[in-house]
């Protein structure tokens, strides 16, 4: 596709949201959990805002995702009509976090530790894991998009909870100008 | 609604300007635009809102345009050529960079006579006839630092220092950009002067300091009391009377179903893209041009990117950190280039390149911090946001360049894909002309000496041949007669008696700088025409 100048000044969120609105694509080798495991609602929220956490996780440099209320900004989502065309990515990445876990014998994503739940994102995005019915690298990058939303939002939309992530990085949008001081 | 003498499609850079005039010299106009209005109050700076969420452009679902690099290939639906569906057009969130043609612009068939391929064409009328309305332009926009303006330039930051000396050691010029920004309030307008929160790019201004056509052109013409604005509608056919003669515009309105308007003058400005598209949707034998949709260029596009770290620069630049004010500089304005570089490189000219800092939407950095060297997540994430945010200022370069138009960039009718309406979509096809490398090249390597010689680090280029395809034109160009143009000098279309094009379609050169400002200056000399022509005594 060629570059369009557009899509950064407007459409910012094609660097990493793009995706997002393409037709997927058939992968060619498929070692997803079975769907007959599908999770249901609740296993998807909770495997979303689980990874939301990894993706931006509290480490002691700057608030995470947990601090900011990403998780809920990202679930939130799901029932945006202004962000519809996220619902299917998300969703099915979501299930298969959930399916992913249980098939390593936890009960929900949420209780796979740190380092099995980054495993999963990492091999969704390098392709070794390759789900049949969404992209991998394609869901990773999607809700690394959405984590950055929730995480430097304005607050009045759920996210960046008290600005904490404005704070952090020294960004305010109001005043004369932002002051990263 | 009696009858409006005029029917204008499009409410931006090339409808506005006619309408306010045409309504000020007494006649009723109906602007027929296919988006809402927002007014300054709606305004705010929620990224999500208003850059991540389709607010400007409609889904590529509910009306898509197709794009193909070349003939041959399956065109897919996109949302590129889009400019903004709003009242304003892509006035409301551009960044205003308001730089004039340069008289080269006006005469590009005669410069490219030995460019092969090239299907250039040269304005119709002399560069100097512009001029005065380039000056009305900007004392009534309010563009600051303008040739002709009273109000000052912006404010610079600190840094602009930096690429002025970086400048002068390469060699090339560098000025501060005109920018469609008040520097002085206009109580009378009820426009306010600049806040410089430094977010003009994707965002509609809050108190109405940038020149867009809603509180600018739309306002004049609404003071008349003779502005009828229809939001929400969209102009679907053009009605063919006899004699060349367009009766009027079929309209399709939200929640009211289609209407036939009928009129005295219809002026299409609805974009290169959409203004070809209405053209071609209303059928064959509306005008005797054989150039409907063809000429397509889009601004030839680069972009190269450097950071001034903040720990070799703390002394040097005490503010280098303030977000604000504006970075603003254009360097190698309307891509003058030495003898030397002209002989290397085959070209009389470039492109300009407007230094900035980068677009302070903090979502959208995030997201080029997570993937500029490799995607991360997780705490390397977090490590790149605080360099990136906190170690220092990235400057950006975005080149506008001249594209050469072609006979393989173009647009058409899809025979597949259709809008909401049932309507065919455009079909975009367009590549790049083998001197558009050249220029890309130039644009290129001048912007990274630059960056260099500045001090930034980890330069490099993230757009080396681009396009911006909402600077768009020459579907409807404007020439010497219909075989190689569709409108005359008068902005007429060949072939009709009462239907003008005046938006960037219209113009025939992609020019060296961003065109809204000719796009304005054309519209108002078009309206001129108009006004004059249909206020003139009837022959005996």
């Amino acid at each position: 596709m060629p570059f369009d100048r557009r899509r950064v000044l407007l459409s910012g969120a094609a660097t990493l949201l793009a995706p997002a609105c393409k037709k997927e694509e058939k992968p060619a080798v498929d070692d997803a959990p079975p769907p007959d495991q599908a999770s249901g609602r609740k296993g998807v929220e909770v495997a979303l805002v689980s990874a939301a956490r990894r993706i931006l996780p509290s480490d002691g440099n700057g608030p995470g995702a947990q601090e900011a209320g990403v998780g809920a900004y990202v679930v939130g989502l799901l029932d945006d009509p202004a962000a519809a065309q996220l619902k299917s990515i998300l969703m099915k990445g979501g299930d298969f976090l959930h399916r992913a876990a249980k098939n390593r014998g936890a009960k929900t994503f949420a209780d796979l530790d740190a380092a099995a739940q980054d495993q999963v994102l990492q091999d969704l995005l390098d392709g070794k894991m390759r789900p049949n019915r969404f992209s991998g690298p394609r869901f990773v990058q999607v809700l690394t998009a959405v984590c950055l939303e929730g995480y430097l939002c304005d607050p009045r939309r759920g996210g960046n909870k008290d600005k904490v992530a404005w704070t952090w990085l020294g960004y305010d949008p109001k005043g004369r100008g932002a002051v990263y001081e | 609604m009696n009858d409006p003498d005029v029917i204008v499609i499009g409410s931006g850079a090339g409808g506005a300007p006619v309408a306010a005039r045409l309504c000020e010299a007494g006649a009723t106009v109906l602007v027929v635009e296919k988006g809402p209005f927002y007014k300054k109050a709606d305004f705010d700076r929620d990224e999500v809102e208003w850059v991540r969420r389709d607010k400007f452009i409609p889904h590529v679902r509910k009306d898509p345009h197709t794009r193909r690099n070349d003939e041959g290939l399956r065109a897919v639906p996109t949302a590129d050529g889009w400019i903004s569906c709003v009242v304003g057009g892509g006035t409301v969130h551009m960044g205003g960079y308001f730089l004039r043609a340069a008289p080269e612009d006006a005469v590009q068939a005669t410069r490219f006579q030995t460019v092969q391929a090239a299907t250039a064409e040269d304005w119709p009328f002399a560069y100097d006839a512009l001029t005065r309305f380039y000056d009305q332009a900007e004392q009534e926009l309010g563009v600051s630092g303008a040739p002709s303006g009273k109000d000052p330039a912006i404010v610079s930051h600190e840094v602009a220092g930096l690429v002025d000396a970086a400048a002068k050691t390469v060699g090339v010029s560098s000025a501060p950009t005109p920018r469609a920004i008040l520097t002085v309030p206009r109580p009378d307008e009820d426009r306010a002067a600049c806040a410089y929160h430094a977010l003009c790019g994707s965002y509609g201004c809050p108190n109405d300091a940038k020149g867009a056509m809603g509180p600018t052109y739309i306002r004049r013409a609404e003071r008349t009391g003779k502005l009828i604005l229809w939001t929400e509608a969209m102009a679907t056919r053009l009605v063919k009377g006899d004699k060349g003669r367009i009766e009027g515009v079929v309209v399709k309105r939200k929640g009211q179903g289609e209407t036939t308007v009928k009129a005295k003058v219809v002026v299409l400005a609805a974009g290169a893209i959409e203004s070809a598209r209405l053209l071609l949707l209303s059928g064959p034998g509306l005008t005797t041009s054989t150039q409907v949709g063809k000429n397509l260029w889009f601004s030839l596009f680069t972009e190269v990117v450097g950071r001034l770290p903040r720990a070799a620069f703390a002394e040097k630049v005490p503010a280098l950190m303030a977000g604000s004010p504006f970075l603003n500089r254009t360097v190698m304005a309307h891509g003058a280039m030495s003898d030397k570089d002209q002989a290397a490189h085959r070209l009389d000219r470039a492109g300009s390149l407007h230094f900035g800092f980068v677009h302070d939407n903090p979502i959208h950095r995030a997201e080029r911090a997570a993937v500029d060297g490799g995607f991360v997540f997780g705490s390397k994430l977090k490590e790149r946001l605080h360099t990136h945010f906190r170690e220092g200022r990235h400057i950006v370069v975005e080149g506008f360049g001249e594209a050469v138009p072609h006979k393989g960039s173009y647009i058409d009718l899809d025979p597949r894909v259709k809008d909401r309406h049932g309507l065919k979509a455009a079909r975009i096809t367009h590549f790049h002309h083998p001197r558009d490398q050249r220029v890309a090249q130039v644009m290129r390597e001048t912007s990274q000496k630059v960056l260099t010689e500045m001090g930034c680090t980890e330069v490099k280029t993230t757009v080396g041949l681009g396009e911006t395809t909402s600077l768009q034109g020459g579907t409807c160009r404007m020439g010497k007669g219909p075989e190689t143009a569709v409108v005359d000098e008068t902005g007429q279309v060949f072939g009709t008696t009462n239907l003008y094009v005046t938006c960037g379609g219209a113009l025939p050169s992609s020019l060296n700088v961003p065109p809204t400002l000719t796009i304005i200056a054309n519209a108002l000399r078009v309206a001129e025409g108009i006004a004059k022509a249909r206020t003139r005594p009837a022959k005996p």
